[in-house]
C-alpha cells in the first residue's frame, strides 16, 4: 500500500482506468443493497408461510440469492473482490444445501406420501 | 436520518404481501399485485431520490432498477405461485436478473456462476425432485393444487417479522454515503491489490507489458526485489529489457492493462482464501456422500438373502446352497 | 337552666366498692353455665347459679338502697385511660365505676328483682329443654343481667353503650334462641339490625358529648351542666340530645325502629318478660332520663321525644287492637306503654315516666308470664280464636286470675298503680301550656281507651266463656298477620303432646304458680307510693327517687323555663284546669272513662256477644270508606312492607347491581380478563409451537428483528 494523498484521486479522472476501479454510484449501490434485502427478506417469508418442503428450500436459495447480492455490491463498494469470492463459497453451501436437502425430502416424501412439513410435526404438542 | 417514509414503504409492501398470501378472492390479489409494485417502486424511488446520481451513473442505476423491479416480482411470485414447478421457474428469473445485477456491478465471473450453477445445476436438481414427487391431478382434488400448496401458513406473523428485518436492514442504507476520503483509499488499495496480484503472475505480467510496448524481452524483477510497483496516478512500473538489451528499464503500465474480473477472483481465491477453497471441496464431497446415502432405498431383505450378504452361506456349507438355487 | 336547680353532685365514696358485686354476679353465674354447658351437667344446674346470683345481686341492690344518702360515685378499676396531652381534650378516661344515684337504685330495683322472679319461672319454664339448651338460655339471662347492670350503674357512657350492646347482644341470643327455626333466626337478624341503626346515634351522641365537653363521666358533664357553660348552644351541641334519642328509640322499640320488637316475640316467653317488657327496652327511657338535663336545653328535642312518643303508643295500640296472637298483643302493647313513657319525657315529667316505667315492669312481666304459662300448657297455642273459658279449667284458676290482675293494671283502670303512673302523664300534657302537648294528651288518652279495650279482648276471650282449646296445629296456629311464625311449635313436638287426640292442658308447677303469684303481688304493690299520696298524703316514694337524681333537676328546668315561678315541687306546682275541673279530678273522670269505656265495650264484644265482633268486622271490611282501617290494623299499618320497599328493595337492588358490577366487571374484567390476557397470548402464540418448522422459524425471525431493531435504533441514534 503507498500513501497517496486522497485529494489527488478522481476516480473518473484517472484515464483510461475500468469501471471495476471506478468509485461506484451510491444510488446503484444502495439500490443494489435494497434488492438484496428485500429477496433475502421476500425468501424468509416464502420459508415461513410456504408448507410444501421443496419450495421452503427454494426460499432458503432465495434468501442465499440475497446474500450473494449483498456480498456482490459490497466487493463491489470496495472495490475489492473478496465478496465475489465470498459468493463462490455461497455457490458451495447452495450447493450442498440442495443436494443434502432434496435427499432428506425424497426420504421423507417416501415415508408419508407428502411434500408437507407439517406432517412432521411429532415433537409439537399439537 | 430515519427514514420514516422508507419505513411507510415496508409497511405498504408487507401488507400488499399479505394480501397476495391470504387465501382471498382474485380482486384482493390484484390489488394486492398492485399495491405490491407500486411499493416496490415507492421503496426504489425513496432510496434513488435519497443520493444524488451523477449523470454519468443514469444509465446504470436506472438498469438497476429495473433488474430490481424484474428480481423482486419474480421472488414474490416464487412465494406466492401454487404450483411448485411454477415457483421453481421464477426462482430461475430471479437467479438470472441477480446475475444481471452482478454484471452491473462488475462481477461478471459472478454473473455467470449465478446463471451456470444456479439456474443451471441447482434448480435443475429441484426440478427434478419436484417431478419425482410431483402430484397427480387426483390427489389435488381437483384444484390446480393441493392444499398446503395453496394455503399459505402463519402469514401475519410471518409477514410482519420478515418485514420488520426489512425495515430494519433497509436503515442501513440510509447511513451518511461513504466520505470521498474514504472511498479514494478503496480505490488506492484496490488498484494497488490488482497490480500486485499482477506482480505474481509473470506470464500475464508479460503478455500485459508487452501490450504496453511491443518491445519488452523480459521483465526483471525490480531493484527493491518487487516485480511491479504502483505510481501515484494508478499506474504501476515495472522493469523490462527490450530487444536484445541486457539493461533494465522502467516500463509503465496504464490502468487499462489492470487485472479482468475473473482473474482477480481467482487470484484471489487462490491467494487469499486457499483454506476456504479447501474446505468448500470437502463440504460438496461430503454432501454428494451425504446425498447418496441419503437417497438410497432401504428395501426389506429376507433372511435367507441377509444370510447371504453376510457370507454365512459359505460356512454353513452345502445345506444353504439348494435355497439358493432354488431362488 | 342554671343553678337554679342544680343537678346532685356525686360524691367518690369507694367504700361502697361492694355494690359492684350486683355487676360481678351475673357474670360469675354466666362463666358457671358456661362451665355446666361445657361440662354437660344434667339437671337445673343452670338455673339454680342464675336464680341464686341474680337473688344475691337483688340483696346487694336492696343493701345499697338501704346505705344510700345521696348521689355518689364508686370507683372500682381504672379500665381506660389515655392522654396525648395536657389539654382538656387531650386525654380520655373511662373508668370501671359506678354512679349510684336515686335513679340508678329505683332501675336496679325492679331489673334485679324481676329478673330473679323471671329466672325462676324459667327454670320451670325451660325444663323441656335441659342440657346445652338449658345451660345457654341461663347464660343469656346472666349475661343480660350483666349488661343491664352496666348499663345502669356505669359511671360513664363507655359503661352505659357496654351495656347497651351487651344487652342486644343478649337479645339477639335469646331471641334465637331456637336457633334451628328460620323464623327465629330471622327475627333475631331483625332485632339486631334495627337495635344497630339506634346503637349508631348513640355512639355518635357519645362521640359528641366527649367532643363538647372532653368527658364522658356522668359526673364531670353535670358538673359542666352545673356551672353554666351548658347554656352556650351550638348546632352540634343541640345535636347531641336527638343523637342519643334515635338510639333510646331503637332500643325502646319507638316509631321508626319498632318493628323488631313484635317478632322478638320468637324467643322463649321468659326472655320476652324480662328484656322485652320490663327491663331493656326501658334502656331507652333510662337514657334519656339520665341525660335529660342535655334533652333540657332544647325544647325541640323533648317535643320530638313527646311526638313519637305519643305518634307510637297511638300506631302500637290500633296495631295490638287487630292481632289474635296473645304475645304478639302484648308485644304491641308494650311498644304502647313505651310511648307513653316517651311522651311523659317528652312532655317533662320524669318522675311520670320513671314511675310508668317501673309499674309496667311488674304488669307487663306478670302478662307475659301468664301467657307463657298458657303458652307452656297448652302446648304453643296462642291464638286467642281458639282459647276460650281457661279459668273454668282445674288448675288454672291462678293464672287467669292473674293474668286479670295485669289486664287490670294494663287497662290503667281506676285506682290501680299503671293508672296513677299514666295519669302522671297525661296530666302534666293536659295542663301543658303547649298546644301540641294537650293535643298529645288527648291522643294518649283515647289510646288509653284503646289499650283498656284490647287488653280484655284478649282475657275475655281466653280466660271467659265456654271452655274451648285446640292444641297448636301441627302446621302452626291460625294468624291473620301475613308473618305468623308458629311460634312454640317446636316446644310442643318436644313436649310431645301435640299429637296427641286426647290432649289435656298440663296446669303450671309450683315454680311458674309462685312467680306469677309474686309478681302478682308486685305488681298490686308497685301502686303503694301513689296511695301514700292520693290516700294517706305521704310522700311519693317514686317521686322522691326520681328528684333526687339528674332527670328531676333538667325536668324543673323546662317547669322553669315554661312557667316562670314554679317551685321545686315541679309536678304539683301551677297546675291547670281539665274540663274545666280541677286537674286531679278531671283527669280522674276522663282516665276512669277511658278505661272502663273500653273495658265495656270489650265485654260486649268478646264476652257477652262473640258473634257481634265478628260481624262489626265483617262490616267494617264490607264498607268502601271505612274498610282501610282494620285492614290497615292487622296488617300492622304496612310498616314492614314500607321498609321493605323503603331500604330493603333498593338495597337488593344496589346489592344485585354491586353484585352484577362484581362478578362481571371486578371478576370478568379485572380478575379474569387479566388471566385472560396470557391466554390471549398463548391462543396467539399457540400456533406458531404446534410442532411444524416454520412456528418455529416465525419466532426466531422476530427474536432476530427485535434485536436488529434495537441495534438499528442505537446505532441511527449515534448520528444525531
Amino acid at each position: 500500500m503507498i500513501a497517496l494523498p486522497a485529494t489527488a484521486l478522481a476516480s473518473t479522472a484517472v484515464e483510461g482506468i475500468g469501471q471495476a476501479f471506478a468509485a461506484a454510484s451510491g444510488a446503484q449501490i444502495s439500490l443494489s443493497l435494497a434488492i438484496s434485502a428485500l429477496l433475502f427478506v421476500i425468501g424468509l417469508v416464502g420459508f415461513m408461510v410456504r408448507r410444501n418442503m421443496i419450495i421452503m428450500f427454494l426460499c432458503t436459495e432465495l434468501m442465499f440469492q440475497g446474500a450473494a447480492l449483498a456480498m456482490v455490491t459490497f466487493a463491489r463498494m470496495h472495490m475489492d473482490v473478496s465478496g465475489q469470492v465470498f459468493v463462490i463459497f455461497i455457490l458451495t453451501v447452495a450447493a450442498a444445501e440442495a443436494a443434502l436437502a432434496l435427499g432428506l425430502v425424497v426420504l421423507l416424501h417416501r415415508r408419508r406420501e407428502t411434500l408437507s412439513a407439517e406432517v412432521w410435526s411429532d415433537l409439537g404438542e399439537a | 436520518m430515519v427514514p420514516t417514509i422508507f419505513y411507510a414503504a415496508c409497511a405498504a409492501a408487507a401488507v400488499a404481501l399479505l394480501m397476495l398470501l391470504l387465501p382471498a378472492a382474485k380482486k384482493v390479489r390484484m390489488a394486492g399485485t398492485v399495491l405490491g409494485l407500486a411499493s416496490i417502486a415507492w421503496i426504489l424511488v425513496t432510496i434513488v431520490r435519497a443520493i444524488p446520481v451523477p449523470d454519468s451513473a443514469l444509465g446504470n442505476v436506472g438498469m438497476t432498477a429495473l433488474c430490481a423491479f424484474i428480481s423482486v416480482a419474480a421472488a414474490v411470485r416464487v412465494i406466492t405461485h401454487h404450483r411448485p414447478v411454477y415457483s421453481a421457474l421464477y426462482f430461475v428469473l430471479v437467479v438470472i436478473s441477480g446475475a444481471a445485477l452482478s454484471v452491473l456491478l462488475s462481477a461478471e465471473f459472478v454473473a455467470f456462476s449465478l446463471v451456470i450453477v444456479y439456474a443451471g445445476a441447482i434448480l435443475i436438481t429441484y426440478l427434478f425432485v419436484l417431478m419425482l414427487a410431483q402430484q397427480s391431478p387426483g390427489d389435488t382434488g381437483g384444484a390446480d393444487a393441493v392444499e398446503y400448496d395453496r394455503v399459505a401458513r402463519e402469514p401475519a406473523a410471518a409477514v410482519t417479522c420478515g418485514f420488520v428485518l426489512l425495515a430494519v436492514l433497509g436503515s442501513v442504507i440510509f447511513a451518511p454515503p461513504r466520505s470521498t476520503a474514504d472511498a479514494a483509499a478503496d480505490q488506492i488499495a484496490a488498484v494497488d491489490r490488482a497490480w500486485s496480484d499482477l506482480g505474481r503472475m509473470p506470464d500475464a505480467l508479460l503478455e500485459r507489458a508487452r501490450r504496453a510496448d511491443p518491445q519488452v524481452r523480459v521483465v526483471v524483477p525490480r531493484s527493491n526485489g518487487k516485480w511491479i510497483e504502483t505510481q501515484r496516478d494508478l499506474t504501476a512500473v515495472v522493469s523490462v529489457q527490450r530487444g536484445d538489451s541486457d539493461t533494465a528499464s522502467d516500463l509503465v503500465l496504464p490502468p487499462s492493462l489492470l487485472l479482468d474480473n475473473t482473474s482477480r477472483v481467482g487470484m484471489s481465491l487462490v491467494t487469499r482464501f486457499p483454506v476456504s477453497l479447501e474446505l468448500a471441496g470437502v463440504i460438496l464431497l461430503m454432501a454428494m456422500l451425504g446425498a447418496v446415502v441419503l437417497a438410497r432405498r432401504q428395501s426389506e431383505l429376507a433372511d435367507d438373502e441377509r444370510r447371504a450378504l453376510a457370507g454365512l452361506d459359505r460356512l454353513a456349507g452345502s445345506e444353504a446352497s439348494p435355497a439358493r438355487s432354488r431362488g | 337552666m342554671s343553678a337554679d336547680f342544680p343537678i346532685p353532685q356525686a360524691v367518690v365514696a369507694p367504700e361502697l366498692a361492694w355494690v359492684g358485686l350486683a355487676l360481678l354476679l351475673p357474670l360469675v353465674s354466666a362463666v358457671l353455665c358456661t362451665v355446666c354447658a361445657i361440662a354437660r351437667l344434667p339437671g337445673k344446674l343452670p338455673a339454680v347459679f342464675t336464680v341464686l346470683a341474680l337473688a344475691a345481686s337483688f340483696v346487694v341492690v336492696l343493701r345499697a338502697y338501704n346505705a344510700y344518702s345521696g348521689p355518689v360515685q364508686v370507683p372500682i378499676f381504672e379500665w381506660m385511660s389515655f392522654a396525648w396531652g395536657d389539654g382538656r381534650f387531650q386525654q380520655f378516661t373511662a373508668p370501671c365505676a359506678l354512679y349510684i344515684d336515686s335513679l340508678t337504685l329505683f332501675w336496679m330495683l325492679f331489673v334485679t328483682g324481676l329478673g330473679t322472679l323471671i329466672a325462676l319461672y324459667a327454670s320451670e319454664y325451660m325444663e323441656t329443654e335441659k342440657g346445652a339448651g338449658y345451660a345457654r338460655f341461663f347464660f343469656g339471662i346472666s349475661i343480660f343481667l350483666f349488661a343491664m347492670s352496666s348499663l345502669v350503674m356505669g359511671d360513664n357512657l363507655v359503661m352505659l353503650y357496654l351495656g347497651w350492646e351487651g344487652v342486644g347482644l343478649a337479645s339477639y341470643l335469646l331471641i334465637g334462641f331456637d336457633y334451628q327455626r328460620p323464623s327465629a333466626v330471622a327475627a333475631a337478624k331483625k332485632a339486631f339490625i334495627m337495635n344497630r341503626i339506634g346503637d349508631l346515634g348513640l355512639a355518635l351522641g357519645i362521640f359528641m358529648l366527649w367532643a363538647n365537653y372532653g368527658t364522658l363521666q356522668y359526673s364531670q358533664l353535670f358538673q359542666a351542666m352545673n356551672s353554666g357553660g351548658q347554656t352556650v348552644v351550638d348546632w352540634d351541641v343541640s345535636l347531641i340530645p336527638f343523637l342519643l334519642m334515635l338510639g333510646a328509640f331503637g332500643k325502646s322499640a319507638q316509631f321508626p325502629l319498632f318493628t323488631w320488637l313484635p317478632d322478638a316475640m320468637e324467643g322463649p316467653t321468659p326472655v320476652s318478660a324480662l328484656i322485652h317488657a320490663a327491663t331493656m327496652v326501658t334502656a331507652g327511657v333510662f337514657l334519656i332520663a339520665r341525660m335529660y338535663p342535655f334533652f333540657a336545653l332544647h325544647p325541640e328535642a323533648l317535643a320530638t321525644v313527646a311526638w313519637i312518643g305519643g305518634g307510637t303508643a297511638l300506631l302500637a295500640a290500633t296495631i295490638g287492637m287487630a292481632q289474635y296472637d296473645i304475645k304478639r298483643v302484648f308485644a304491641y302493647s308494650t311498644i304502647s306503654q313505651l310511648g307513653y313513657m316517651f311522651l311523659g319525657l317528652g312532655v317533662g315529667t320524669t318522675y311520670g315516666a320513671c314511675y310508668h316505667t317501673f309499674t309496667h315492669a311488674f304488669f307487663k312481666a306478670l302478662l307475659f308470664l301468664t301467657a307463657g304459662a298458657i303458652m307452656h300448657g297448652f302446648a304453643g297455642q296462642l291464638d286467642l280464636r281458639k282459647l276460650s273459658g281457661v279459668r273454668h279449667i282445674p288448675g288454672w284458676r291462678l293464672v287467669s286470675w292473674t293474668m286479670f290482675i295485669g289486664c287490670l293494671w294494663l287497662a290503667a283502670f281506676p285506682y290501680t298503680a299503671a293508672f296513677f303512673s299514666k295519669d302522671a302523664i297525661l296530666l302534666k300534657a293536659l295542663t301543658s301550656t303547649r298546644w301540641d302537648f294537650v293535643f298529645l294528651g288527648w291522643l294518649g288518652l283515647f289510646t288509653a281507651a284503646l289499650t283498656a279495650y284490647y287488653t280484655f279482648r284478649v282475657w275475655f276471650r281466653v280466660c271467659c266463656g265456654p271452655v274451648h282449646f285446640e292444641p297448636a296445629a301441627d302446621g302452626h296456629h291460625a294468624d291473620a298477620s301475613p308473618d305468623a311464625h308458629g311460634h312454640g311449635n317446636a316446644h310442643a313436638a318436644k313436649a310431645g303432646h301435640a299429637a296427641d287426640h286426647g290432649f289435656h292442658p298440663h296446669a303450671p308447677k309450683w315454680a311458674i304458680s309462685t312467680v306469677l303469684a309474686l309478681l302478682a303481688i308486685g305488681t298490686v304493690a308497685a301502686g303503694f307510693p301513689a296511695y301514700n299520696e292520693a290516700f294517706a298524703h305521704g310522700t311519693n316514694w317514686a317521686q322522691k327517687m326520681i328528684a333526687g337524681s339528674s332527670a328531676a333537676a333538667g325536668a324543673q328546668a323546662v317547669e322553669h323555663a315554661a312557667a316562670p315561678g314554679a317551685g321545686a315541687n315541679a309536678d304539683h306546682a301551677a297546675l291547670g284546669t281539665v274540663l274545666g275541673m280541677d286537674a286531679h279530678t278531671g283527669l280522674l273522670v276522663v282516665g276512669a272513662t277511658a278505661s272502663i269505656g273500653g273495658i265495656l265495650i270489650a265485654a260486649y264484644l268478646h264476652l257477652l256477644s262473640r258473634a257481634s265482633a265478628d260481624a262489626l268486622r265483617r262490616a267494617l271490611l264490607a264498607n268502601w270508606f271505612i274498610r282501610w282501617l282494620p285492614i290497615c290494623m292487622e296488617r300492622k299499618w304496612f310498616v314492614d312492607e314500607i321498609y321493605h320497599g323503603l331500604f330493603r328493595l333498593p338495597l337488593w337492588l344496589g346489592s344485585q347491581v354491586l353484585h352484577f358490577g362484581d362478578k362481571h366487571f371486578l371478576d370478568g374484567v379485572l380478575v379474569d380478563g387479566i388471566a385472560r390476557i396470557p391466554i390471549a397470548a398463548g391462543k396467539l402464540f399457540r400456533p406458531l409451537y404446534g410442532g411444524a418448522l416454520q412456528g418455529y422459524a416465525v419466532s426466531m425471525v422476530a427474536g432476530v428483528a427485535l434485536v436488529l431493531a434495537w441495534m438499528t435504533w442505537v446505532w441511527l441514534r449515534g448520528f444525531e
